[in-house]
């Protein structure tokens, strides 16, 4: 690599340029505008960012071990692609199963040994239906905008639900947005906070807020990206528990008889009864079996689905059919004698058909899947 | 000899995945190429100079030949040229490239090393580009705070940046 230009730049960048090499350069960098354009992605600061991510997705101490055992198996053969599907079967053994299922490079037509079904089924859609406070019902679904309430300030179809700001006064109603199994649905309340509602949950708003506080009601979960008014607190409630914030980011999901809150940025207070807590970004709270906890989140798990993707750490088929269940829309049972506190870590798309989550979940696990119209029958394989 | 050869690596794969995933653009192979890049440097270890420059300059060039190698194998060119824009006889395009992912590896080493909330507003501010009251805002913190927490977290990538690198971050962060 001697190209005295390299070096001409190298010394540029570094500061320690000479006049003439410094003409020299002008002249590179007006030859080709693909000069100027590399030179130019040193400045971008969202480039910067997306190398640093790309340094923090690299795990050192998996590729120093895989190294070693490529290093020590087969004498140095020519290698890959052999010996990483060995080594995928080999970790598919343990109890805690690391996946990451590329989509776009699989080849559509494998054998699916250890799912039976007839039709596949379909990743959620977005959608929702909206129970207005005089009574009336709007589905929110189709391309073409619907324009709903009195005030003509509410639009809607099955992407997003907008509430425009007005000035007159309206009473304080609330509606309810409901989002059935396999949906999902986006929201942006009057005064500009942005909601993500996940499926199987209810969100309770009014069409314009009370003038002291700004008060929602969840049931399920739900992302919000709430609008900053410091005279006018944002209030999620949601199975007793109250969620104050000012302007933040953060995630609320009360599945299953608990009440998570996880903290994207901002700060926000979390009360129950007489307790009060309060989270700093990257924190989560936890009400469950009446405790009430705090710790360190993990936010790529906590915001997965926010981010469209199935995240499964350290968790029991349970919990993974219970979130299954909620997307696809299914009834899930269990057969025989499967492994409850078995654990198991991976990642997977959200957006994709039933039968590909299986097929990952049925190459790292034990387990057999069978699915006849929208029951899912989970049982050991022999 | 193990250690050593541990510690060379974990001081190289990063930068060096990163090196060969702006050619091939995938992570897994990037990942994978360079790892073979090290096997093969192991069996040569003894042929090789033992200054850091030429185990570096090895390294890099080894990761190079199997990236381009894996692109002819793939037949993916036509997808390299336009995603990479630069051509194979291109060296100072790579030269670049390795100061690129060297410089990305000492910046985040030290990111990484700041305290959470410094690091926090140092990436907002820097990297993300908001500004002072968007920080105030985003993090519920005062001006002051910020200010603070971003004159610590510059100060830290000063002092403990390879100073070789010293002016190209400057010129970053301008």
């Amino acid at each position: 690599m001697t190209n005295p230009i390299a070096q001409i730049i190298q010394r540029y960048l570094t500061g320690s340029i000479s006049p003439e090499e410094e003409v020299e350069l002008q002249a590179w960098l007006a030859a080709n505008k693909n000069n100027r354009k590399l030179l130019e992605s040193f400045r971008d600061a969202k480039n910067i960012q997306d190398d640093l991510d790309f340094f923090a997705s690299i795990d050192e101490d998996k590729a120093w071990k895989k190294t070693r055992s490529k290093q020590t198996s087969a004498g140095n053969r020519p290698m890959r692609k052999f010996l990483s599907v060995a080594a995928a079967i080999v970790l598919a053994v343990g109890v805690f199963i690391v996946w990451k299922f590329n989509l776009g490079n699989h080849a559509p037509n494998e054998p699916q040994a250890a799912i039976s079904h007839v039709s596949d089924i379909a990743p959620a859609k977005s959608g929702a239906l909206l129970l207005m406070a005089d009574g009336s019902q709007v589905e929110l679904a189709g391309n073409s905008q619907k324009v709903i309430g009195s005030a003509k300030n509410v639009f809607g179809n099955s992407e997003e639900l907008t509430i425009k700001p007005v000035e007159k006064q309206i009473p304080l109603q609330y509606n309810t947005l409901i989002i059935p199994k396999a949906s999902y649905y986006r929201m942006t309340l009057s005064d500009g906070t942005k909601v993500w509602v996940n499926a199987l949950s209810q969100l309770r708003f009014p069409v314009q807020f009370a003038k002291h506080e700004r008060r929602v009601f969840l049931d399920g979960e739900a992302y919000f990206e709430v609008a900053h008014k410091s005279d006018q607190p944002f209030i999620v409630e949601t199975g007793g528990t109250e969620i104050k914030v000012l302007g933040t980011h953060f995630n609320v999901n009360s599945y299953n008889d608990q009440i998570r809150t996880t903290l994207a940025a901002g700060k926000v207070e979390v009360k129950r009864g007489q307790d009060v807590m309060e989270l700093s970004p990257g924190e989560y709270s936890l009400f469950s079996n009446n405790q009430f906890t705090k710790g360190k989140a993990d936010l790529s798990h906590d915001l997965a689905w926010h981010n469209n993707e199935f995240y499964f750490k350290k968790e029991t088929i349970v919990s993974i059919a219970h979130q299954l269940s909620r997307w696809y829309d299914l009834d899930v049972k269990f057969r025989g004698n499967v492994q409850f506190d078995k654990e198991y870590t991976g990642s997977i798309e959200r957006d994709v058909q039933l039968s590909q989550v299986l097929e990952m979940l049925s190459y790292v696990s034990n387990l057999k899947f069978e699915v006849e119209g929208r029951k899912l029958s989970i049982e050991t394989k022999n | 000899m193990e250690q050593c050869e541990e510690r060379l690596f974990r001081v190289h794969y990063k930068s060096l995945c990163h090196f060969a995933w702006k050619i091939v653009g995938d992570v897994s192979i990037a990942e994978d190429l360079v790892q073979d890049a090290f096997i093969a440097f192991y069996k040569e270890a003894g042929k090789i100079h033992e200054n850091e420059i030429a185990i570096k300059n090895f390294l890099y060039s080894a990761v190079r030949f199997a990236c381009y190698n894996h692109l002819r194998h793939e037949k993916v060119k036509q997808k390299y040229w336009s995603v990479v824009g630069f051509t194979e006889e291109d060296d100072y395009a790579l030269e670049l490239n390795v100061i690129h992912s060297e410089v990305i590896r000492e910046v985040y080493r030290i990111i990484e090393e700041m305290p959470q909330a410094c690091q926090e507003v140092f990436r907002m501010g820097y990297l993300e580009g908001l500004s002072n009251l968007e920080i105030t805002k985003k993090l519920q913190i005062s001006i002051n705070t910020v200010k603070t927490q971003k004159q610590r977290g510059m100060k830290m990538l000063l002092k403990k940046l390879n100073p070789e690198f010293l002016p190209l971050i400057i010129f970053l962060l301008k």
